[in-house]
């Protein structure tokens, strides 16, 4: 019998929690790891920030489907891992931190055999000051609660616009270091059709404000299209539903403070600014968990699982050297670590090897570069992918190769909705292949394969997105042919 | 370290930016068309599935 430990079950934890049951045996134990009791489809938090969804159609308990699915569910923080044991015992563990009412603080020490590290990330607010909904002076859709809380502070503020009062509202990059772009774009995109459903368009000011260098980086370096028998860029795509919706942008922002209506920020040329809001809704940056992990002795060997942001390393090229000489090559295939061939990091637990975007330093030098998205589509595949490494050396040996399934391989889709009717949604989506670009395969294309880049806008990209929300909410609660429904 | 500035450098222009025509847009909600373009962004995420990250 193997026992598996997942910890986290967002999209790549619970995915392979699911398929590792799929295609175990009973006999072999499976545990899920969650400081949540409830699991949560982000993608759509946008529709529950602008109020059109409630909390309870992006959530779902996760006890009754892993009870069904007989799956161990430990309602808990990770904290420390020993992947050697303990001086007494040599079973790898790992320690969690009840988050129970009736247990919150106890300890709990469960050994494994394989341990699948799936944390996402800590959402570190504290990075700048003022910044979130929990004692600072913004919103955020990072989680369902959040988007309840920026839901309500966006109502007030079209109850303002309604008033005949103008408003200014800023939604973007809390820091200069954030990724999920995308996200934010989304947010934007939908405030805008909130307010101007209302019928107040024309009394909000509405700022696109961004750690990206140039509109539709997406932390993913931009995007080529072709489009009606030319090329396109992202940039020139994004600008022109900024210029139809009236969306203003700022640019290459590293926010510094978020004050009560005050936002202060740093731009590339090391100018320093302020910018009044009436409604704020800004992103944090992301580091890891804070996981610990100790030698038999105790002694600390963090350092030797985790890059300095908190995040694993993987079987990534982590050699530090300039961005011209970044390859695709570089980006992980198995998210196996180094030396520990039973640990995995998936989602955004793993540390990437380098960024995207092009980094870029203020003359202050502050960074100012947006992180790579590892979110989504990719965050499913890389969860199945492992739950298959498990099963085969399980099945086969420990020795047995690892399956692959690079971010520069793959594609993904980040599809921007609005409204709720079957006919009067819109949507301004991209999908995108591979993830990572590869500029030596596709030199003449931005890195990516033309086939499968593209952005539309559109009625149907709105159905797209519905009909995702309902396909992945479906196999997230592994109801009858979940595992037909691809990540 | 330099000044702060009072003013932001809000960017309210895109000289750049290809505007939809009004056809275009009226296209965006044609329920005919966006069926088409709905099943091939279907097909195209499918083929992304099937040729990149599936098993």
């Amino acid at each position: 019998m193997a026992r598996i430990v997942i910890l986290g079950a967002g999209v790549s934890g619970h995915t392979a929690a699911l398929h590792l049951r799929r295609m175990l045996g009973r006999s072999h134990d499976i545990t899920v790891v969650s400081p949540n009791a409830k699991w949560n489809w982000i993608p759509s938090n946008i529709w529950v920030g602008v109020g059109i969804m409630d909390e309870k159609q992006v959530t779902f308990d996760l006890a009754p489907i892993y009870k069904r699915s007989k799956i161990n569910f430990v309602q808990a923080h990770g904290r420390v891992i020993r992947p050697h044991g303990t001086m007494d015992d040599a079973t790898p563990t790992v320690e969690v931190e009840s988050t129970l009412a009736d247990s919150r603080g106890e300890m709990i020490t469960l050994p494994y055999d394989y341990l699948i590290n799936a944390t996402g990330p800590k959402l570190r607010f504290e990075a700048t000051q003022g910044l979130g909904p929990d004692g600072g002076n913004s919103v955020s859709v990072c989680t369902a609660d959040h988007a309840v809380h920026a839901a309500d502070e966006l109502a007030k503020t079209i109850e303002r616009l309604k008033a005949g009062q103008k408003q200014k509202i800023v939604i973007g990059m809390g820091h200069g270091m954030c990724t999920c772009e995308g996200a934010a774009f989304e947010y934007t995109f939908n405030v805008e059709h909130e307010i101007r459903e209302a019928g107040v368009r024309d009394k909000a000011e509405i700022i696109y404000l961004t750690n990206e260098a140039e509109l539709g980086d997406f932390g993913v370096d931009g995007m080529m299209f072709k489009q009606s028998g030319y090329q396109q860029t992202s940039r020139m795509w994004t600008e022109s539903i900024f210029t139809e919706r009236g969306v203003h942008s700022i640019l290459g922002a590293h926010v510094e403070k978020v004050d009560p209506g005050v936002i202060h920020y740093e731009t590339l040329d090391g100018e320093k600014y302020e910018q009044d809001f009436d409604f704020a809704m800004l992103l944090p940056p992301f580091g890891g968990v804070g996981l610990t992990a100790l030698d038999r002795d105790g002694s600390d060997i963090t350092d030797t699982m985790f890059a300095p942001s908190g995040f694993m390393k993987v079987d990534a090229n982590y050699t530090p050297k300039p961005y011209e000489e970044w390859e695709a090559a570089d980006w992980p295939d198995t998210y196996e670590v180094p030396g520990y061939p039973n640990v995995f990091a998936v989602g955004i637990a793993f540390a990437p090897p380098h960024a995207i975007s092009k980094p870029r330093v203020s003359p202050n030098g502050t960074v100012i570069a947006p992180a790579p998205p590892r979110t989504g589509m990719p965050s499913g595949v890389m969860g199945k992918t492992v739950a298959m490494t498990i099963r085969d050396r399980i099945k086969q040996g420990a020795s047995v190769a690892a399956q692959e399934a690079s971010m520069a391989k793959m594609g993904a889709a980040c599809v921007a909705s609005s409204g709720t009717g079957a006919f009067s949604g819109s949507a301004a989506a991209m999908t995108m292949f591979p993830v990572v670009p590869d500029y030596q395969k596709y030199p003449k294309t931005g890195g990516r394969n033309f086939k499968g880049t593209r952005g539309e806008i559109g009625l149907h990209g709105h159905w797209v997105k519905v009909m995702l929300h309902h396909l992945f909410i479906y196999k997230a609660k592994a109801l009858p042919g979940w595992q037909l429904i691809p990540e | 370290m330099t000044e702060i500035q009072k003013k932001s450098p809000v960017i309210t222009e895109y000289p750049d930016a290809p505007v939809p025509t009004k056809w275009t847009k009226a296209n965006r909600q044609n329920p005919i068309t966006q069926g088409y373009k709905f099943i091939m962004m279907c097909i195209n995420i499918m083929m992304m599935v099937i040729k990149g990250h599936d098993h």
